[in-house]
């Protein structure tokens, strides 16, 4: 392993751990009273429930440094990102929430998402 | 004093020049992930169908401060004529602006684009209500400024995906990749 390619693998599992450590502080969420001074984010159960798999998912993957894991974590809160915007404002949501738990969603997918990107060995390594 | 030594002494030293430490850098990724909680935070009061519409109350009610209230005619105008007559629309583009505008801060990919997006969003949110009651301008003005803080810095390179991505890009020779180098 080069240390052009070690400083990058670093630096994924750095954001990787962050990004897992931020998914899974926005558990607490689901305890915040409905005001606005303090609910950054609507977390329902069903979204409490999938943001603690993705940063289990989240963990292991920067643990392992396999990058099928981050695709995994990611993967799961987009889709669970989509769910909630394409039932939002119907009678039943399964995620539930409101715009804000879609977006943090979508945030933490479209970063692991980014990770996977960035964990695959780029030709210049293999 | 010769032109030598006067040269000597006004060479700027290191402590004078702008500081890029650690704390520096933390800081931003600070500014940086709190503006993307807040369009997140923003995101979760745009409530689909109707964007509160029947109810006159939610985005709609300050969609119309813009024309009760009007800061810039024009703006106005087209709020009245253009956007009010397409509210739900209008509703799910705000809802898919915020939300990704706040997605994407919030980890740090394309910082300086979403940063961009971010700007414009505040001009529109300040065009339709800056006037309105129990507005307090600075808010809109701390929030451009915030924007532009991010739009300059790069944030994204800090604690950030744009900074694990970036080294990716460009070994890239495409377009999308070379465009993203930019927009980061």
């Amino acid at each position: 392993m080069t240390a052009e390619v070690s400083t990058q693998y670093a630096r994924v599992q750095r954001i990787g751990y962050g990004l897992s450590a931020g998914a899974a502080v926005s558990i607490v969420l689901i305890l915040a009273p409905s005001n606005d001074a303090v609910r950054l984010a609507k977390v329902t159960p069903i979204a409490a429930l999938v943001l603690l798999v993705v940063a289990v998912l989240g963990v292991l993957a920067a643990r392992t440094g396999q990058a099928a894991l981050y695709l995994a974590a990611g993967g799961l809160a987009l889709v669970a990102a989509v769910l909630q915007l394409v039932q939002f404002g119907q009678d039943t949501n399964v995620i539930g929430g409101n715009g804000s738990t879609a977006a943090l969603l979508a945030g933490f997918g479209i970063g692991f998402c980014g990770l996977w990107y960035a964990a695959r060995p780029s030709r210049n390594s293999e | 004093m010769t032109m030598g030594s006067a040269t000597r002494q006004l060479a700027p030293d290191a402590s004078e020049e702008l500081d890029h430490g650690r704390g520096a850098r933390i800081g931003l990724a600070f500014v940086r992930i709190a503006v993307g909680l807040l369009w997140i935070q923003s995101a979760g009061w745009k409530t689909p169908p109707d964007f509160g519409r029947d109810s006159e109350t939610g985005l709609f009610k300050f969609t119309t401060y813009a024309v009760d209230y009007p800061v810039f005619p024009p703006f106005s105008w087209l709020i009245e004529n253009v956007v009010l007559p397409n509210f739900a629309l209008f509703g799910y583009l705000t809802l898919l602006v915020e939300a990704s505008v706040g997605a994407f801060l919030l980890v740090g990919l394309a910082t300086r684009f979403w940063a961009l997006v971010g700007i414009g969003q505040t001009v529109a949110i300040a065009l339709s209500v800056l006037n309105g009651p129990n507005e307090f301008p600075w808010t809109y003005y701390l929030l451009f400024a915030a924007h532009v803080v991010i739009l300059v810095t790069a944030p994204g390179r800090t604690a950030g995906l744009d900074g694990v991505l970036r080294p990716r890009w460009r070994q890239s020779s495409g377009r999308p990749a070379r465009l993203l180098m930019r927009l980061s």
